[in-house]
């Protein structure tokens, strides 16, 4: 209902300040562009005195946008070269002063953890801009105002870096000391302190390697020349930042949240024509790949996984698989990168990037054998189990159409548990490594569609019940539409003295048939007073007051049954109060020891290598089957055709004939 | 503004909260007043005022001649020297004021515009004109008014005209100062920071009568309307009936002046179930279609009696069809820096720029997150 706009006084005055700062670049007028600039400026720094990230945002934006418009009017006029160095200068000036004074200012005063949450939105959006623009340089190729930017950027003072590593420190010890969970709260808060403090390096680190990845992207379209290329890779320097940092940094870009950071997922190689849809490219790739060149370029990376969250370390068998497939791409390309990637021949490069690529693979290793003794460890959860039946049980009785209708013609018997043996209906599944579906905890994970294991099991009580009546030998007739087979199909019944109360078809004809459906005893469950009920879903209307139902089902296509159901079948079936709604037996049951024996036996292949193509020791393979489940779902059902002379099947296509 | 009103407590809660945006009653009261008075088109307002002075004194005798010496005769010659007097002082003062204009430091419309009504240039003018019509009728009639009666129109005649005097002295002191580039900047900002704040109060009362309808809606459970609800209806709940008149035409809309907050427990007192009840929010100052519909209960039409307690709770006004600028100043501004820029004149952007700085700051100040 409110827009934020709606309620503002100055809104639509950006727009006005960034047309006139257009045309005050236009006229290449200093003094004017420069009373522009200062009032941007001061309108930046309110917004960040009164926290209002909405003015901040619209304002910050500009920065890039100046630098841009004076660079194109310079490619126009050769002769306003100075006065775009101005600008472009100005530009980098302003935004090293946003980030290191104006903002840190504030943040330096503020001691709430909260309202310096706020404050890095500020960061961010300034980084954001410092980023825009060290890209807009870079697609021109301007590497003398690149170098005075990247100089400028350079300068902003991580302030809060000493901050940091105390924060560290700190947090180190106390996880050291903390055998009895005492510190838990402590660590927490620490951490907490740390993920907001540490924000202003991230982003000032994230920028860099954003661009440098971008140059290595654009080399390796031809976009930049190797000379302008290295030109531009010698004048980054990355902090050397901690190693757990950069692997965090690595799984970040790959994350999905990276496609809208720091305005990358508008980055691109050449320049779109408007009007037509295109897709830029994708952030995920680029910085996979340009994390590969820089790591081998700078080899400096060390890895430490010790205080990885599992959710990252699962990332990394991706992110190997990757890298390996770049540094493959960098083998076949060697003579083309070897200068960017600052090697001396292809064995320096595979040396370089086994240094990466193995520590990786081991901890791929490490990880998944981690992950998974803790699933093969922890214990079913009743409530996971409970959950898991109700979503199985009401997919079954969706689709269990066949046992509705003979619930609604009250046409069952039920027999004793040890009495008359009847068919099991369902299956006994082997679900592989589904263990985490029944857990809690970190490792739990839900499987999509599961619930389609019961579907199945209703559709199988429906092909069942079709099957026994179509080996029944009932009496068959053909006709030309289903019209003509059920007022024959009547007609036959009410001869033999069977009063019919039970047309069903497929639903395909249900619409094919324009014949029944314009028939005058035909009336539609639409338009009759039909009350509702379980069956409803299946009524199509009445023929003659006799309800016509529809199903989908390969058995029934082009058949139509008509009869009077109670005379003519019935179902007998057995409970249970341990099952679902004590018609339908689900259980869950984890691999013994035994039975993961068996199975590794059977198929030793499958159990000790990884999708990976990593070898597990037996001990491994055996936790990793004892990362599946045993399922059993299954009705106890039987169908049975009291009286076939009560039925009759209609069948369309053929020429009217009688016979079986 | 009745207290059970919304409007009045959402202007409280606002006065609480932004106190530096709300002035007090009497100079709000104040300048409404003057603002009305002092219109250019209320010449009749003071020409009755002047008709109506002059007519007490016709009328009865009040009296000045006890303390004023002022034989018949003499008030007799003055009434007409009087009416010359004014008529050449109003020549002159329309030929100065012209010259003066020609001299200003800004010229435009909006200046000019500020001029009139800064120096009250239009009420003197109707002042001055409304006298000498005074004095015409009064001497026209010198032989039917009772002799007393007479002096004392004169003398009454002849302070206003000295008060009008001093008034074309303040006339011209203000033209005067109107060549000096600064004062003329402080006043347009004047103004410019006024028409701001009138707008953001306006936004304020918007947000909080939103804010605060939604609320006492939430704390009864009620559920406020989104698209979703469009679509989620309880078909067993739905009902149509068939119908042989026209489709309802849609209503015009007309805009929210004040809401009854009494409406909202009347509505309640009247529902039996009042778990599914949905609302479209009420805020000061928008415009609604739905008088009678804004809170109802899912899937359930109101009932008249309901439809009727939800109308009465509503003050609305027609939607007006010319609406008032609420940026005038702004406007003239914005004109400004698109000048300025374009004829590279920098000081004076940076002029108008400090301005618009003003209104950033008053809108960062006092921004409410909606």
């Amino acid at each position: 209902m409110f827009n934020s706009d709606q309620y503002d006084i100055t809104s639509g005055l950006n727009s006005l300040i960034l047309s006139n700062v257009n045309r005050s670049i236009e006229d290449a007028s200093k003094e004017t562009f420069s009373v522009f600039k200062k009032f941007i400026r001061q309108v930046i720094t309110r917004s960040i005195v009164h926290r209002s990230l909405k003015h901040f945002n619209q304002y910050i934006s500009f920065y890039p946008f100046i630098y841009s418009v004076s660079y194109k009017k310079m490619v126009d006029d050769e002769n306003i070269k100075a006065f775009q160095k101005f600008c472009s200068e100005q530009v980098s000036l302003s935004l090293k002063e946003i980030i290191s004074w104006d903002i840190s200012y504030i943040k330096s005063k503020e001691k709430d953890i909260n309202e310096r949450k706020r404050i890095n939105q500020f960061y961010y959006s300034a980084y954001n801009s410092f980023s825009t623009l060290l890209y807009y340089m870079l697609k021109n190729n301007d590497l003398r105002n690149f170098a005075f930017a990247i100089n400028e950027y350079e300068n902003i003072s991580p302030s809060t870096l000493s901050n940091n590593y105390n924060l560290k420190t700190k947090i180190k010890l106390l996880t050291i000391e903390n055998k009895d969970g005492r510190n838990d709260s402590k660590i927490l808060s620490l951490k907490n302190e740390l993920s907001v403090s540490e924000k202003f390096n991230i982003y000032y680190r994230h920028v860099l390697l954003g661009i440098k990845y971008w140059i290595f992207y654009l080399y390796q379209y031809k976009k930049l020349d190797q000379e302008t290329a290295l030109a531009f890779l010698d004048l980054i320097k990355t902090p050397i930042s901690d190693p757990e940092d950069t692997l965090k940094d690595i799984i970040f870009f790959r994350e999905g949240r990276s496609r809208f950071y720091m305005g990358w997922e508008d980055w691109d190689i050449i320049e779109r024509k408007s009007g037509k849809v295109y897709t830029p490219p994708d952030p995920y790739y680029w910085l996979t790949m340009g994390f590969m060149a820089d790591q081998i370029r700078e080899n400096r990376l060390f890895i430490n996984t010790g205080s990885f969250e599992v959710n990252e370390s699962s990332q990394i068998r991706y992110l190997y698989d990757k890298l390996v497939e770049v540094d493959n791409y960098f083998i076949e390309n060697f003579s083309y990168w070897k200068d960017l990637l600052k090697t001396e021949n292809i064995d320096d490069l595979k040396e370089k990037s086994k240094r990466i690529l193995v520590p990786l693979s081991q901890l791929k290793t490490e990880k998944i054998g981690d992950d998974e003794k803790e699933i093969a460890q922890t214990p079913l959860d009743d409530e996971k189990i409970d959950f898991f039946k109700s979503l199985i049980g009401s997919a079954w009785e969706g689709k269990a159409s066949i046992r509705a209708l003979f619930n609604h013609y009250k046409s069952k018997k039920m027999i004793p548990q040890r009495g008359q043996k009847l068919k099991i209906i369902g299956q006994r599944t082997f679900f592989e490594k589904a263990k985490m579906m029944f857990i809690k905890g970190k490792h739990h994970q839900d499987i999509l569609n599961v619930n389609q294991m019961g579907g199945i099991i209703g559709t199988w009580e429906n092909a069942e019940f079709f099957d026994t009546i179509l080996k029944s030998e009932c009496d068959t007739i053909y006709g030309k539409n289903s019209l003509e087979i059920i007022e024959e199909a009547i007609l036959s019944l009410s001869n033999r003295k069977f009063k019919p109360n039970f047309i069903l078809m497929s639903r395909e004809m249900s619409y094919s048939n324009n014949e029944l459906l314009d028939s005058e005893f035909f009336i539609s469950k639409f338009k009759g007073n039909f009350k509702e009920s379980a069956i409803s879903t299946y009524l199509f209307g009445t023929y003659k007051k006799i309800p016509i139902f529809v199903l989908y089902s390969d058995y029934t296509k082009n058949r139509i049954i008509v009869a009077n159901f109670k005379q003519a079948f019935t179902m007998l079936y057995k409970k249970s109060r341990k099952w679902y709604n004590d018609l339908l037996k689900i259980d869950i049951n984890l691999v013994s020891d035994q039975e993961a024996e068996r199975r590794l036996e059977d198929s030793p292949h499958k159990w000790s290598t990884t999708e990976d193509g990593v070898k597990l020791s037996k001990e491994d393979a055996i936790t990793l089957i004892k990362t599946s489940v045993i399922i059993d779902i299954w009705s106890t059902t039987k169908f049975i055709v009291k009286n076939k002379k009560a039925f009759i099947i209609g069948q369309i296509g053929a020429a009217k004939t009688s016979g079986n | 503004m009745y207290k059970n009103g919304l409007k009045y407590k959402a202007t409280q809660e606002a006065k609480k909260n932004h106190p530096e945006i709300f002035d007090s009653p009497f100079k709000t009261n104040y300048n409404q007043f003057k603002e009305y008075i002092f219109d250019r088109k209320r010449w009749w307002f003071i020409a009755l005022v002047i008709f109506f002075i002059f007519l007490i004194t016709i009328i009865f005798d009040i009296g000045i001649s006890s303390f004023i010496c002022i034989t018949n005769s003499t008030s007799r010659i003055i009434v007409d020297q009087r009416t010359a007097n004014i008529a050449v002082i109003v020549s002159i003062t329309l030929v100065v004021v012209g010259f003066l204009i020609n001299n200003l430091a800004i010229k435009n419309s909006y200046a000019y515009h500020l001029l009139f009504k800064h120096s009250y240039l239009y009420p003197i003018i109707y002042l001055t004109l409304s006298l000498i019509g005074g004095f015409f009728v009064v001497s026209t009639l010198r032989d039917s008014i009772d002799d007393n009666k007479f002096t004392n129109v004169v003398v009454i005649g002849t302070l206003i005209a000295i008060c009008v005097l001093f008034l074309i002295g303040f006339l011209f002191r203000t033209i005067i100062m109107f060549t000096d580039r600064v004062v003329i900047k402080n006043l347009i900002d004047n103004y410019f920071f006024n028409e701001a704040k009138k707008l953001l109060k306006e936004h304020l009362i918007k947000i909080y009568s939103g804010k605060l309808f939604k609320e006492l809606m939430i704390n009864r459970g009620a559920k406020e309307y989104n698209l979703k609800d469009a679509f989620d209806f309880d078909p067993t709940k739905l009902k149509a009936t068939e119908s042989n008149s026209e489709p309802e035409k849609e209503k015009p809309k007309r805009l929210i002046k004040d809401f009854n907050l009494n409406g909202i427990s009347k509505y309640y007192k009247r529902k039996s179930n009042t778990q599914n009840i949905i609302f479209d929010n009420i805020i000061i100052g928008e415009t609604i279609t739905r008088l009678d519909n804004y809170i109802w209960e899912r899937g359930v039409d109101n009932t008249p009696k309901e439809k009727r307690i939800l109308k009465r709770s509503l003050k609305t006004i027609s939607y007006p069809k010319k609406k008032k600028d609420p940026f005038i100043v702004r406007k003239y501004y914005e004109e400004q820096i698109e000048n300025f820029t374009e004829e590279n004149r920098y000081r004076e952007l940076d002029d108008v720029l400090e301005s618009f700085l003003v209104l950033y700051d008053m809108q960062m100040k006092n921004q409410e997150y909606v």
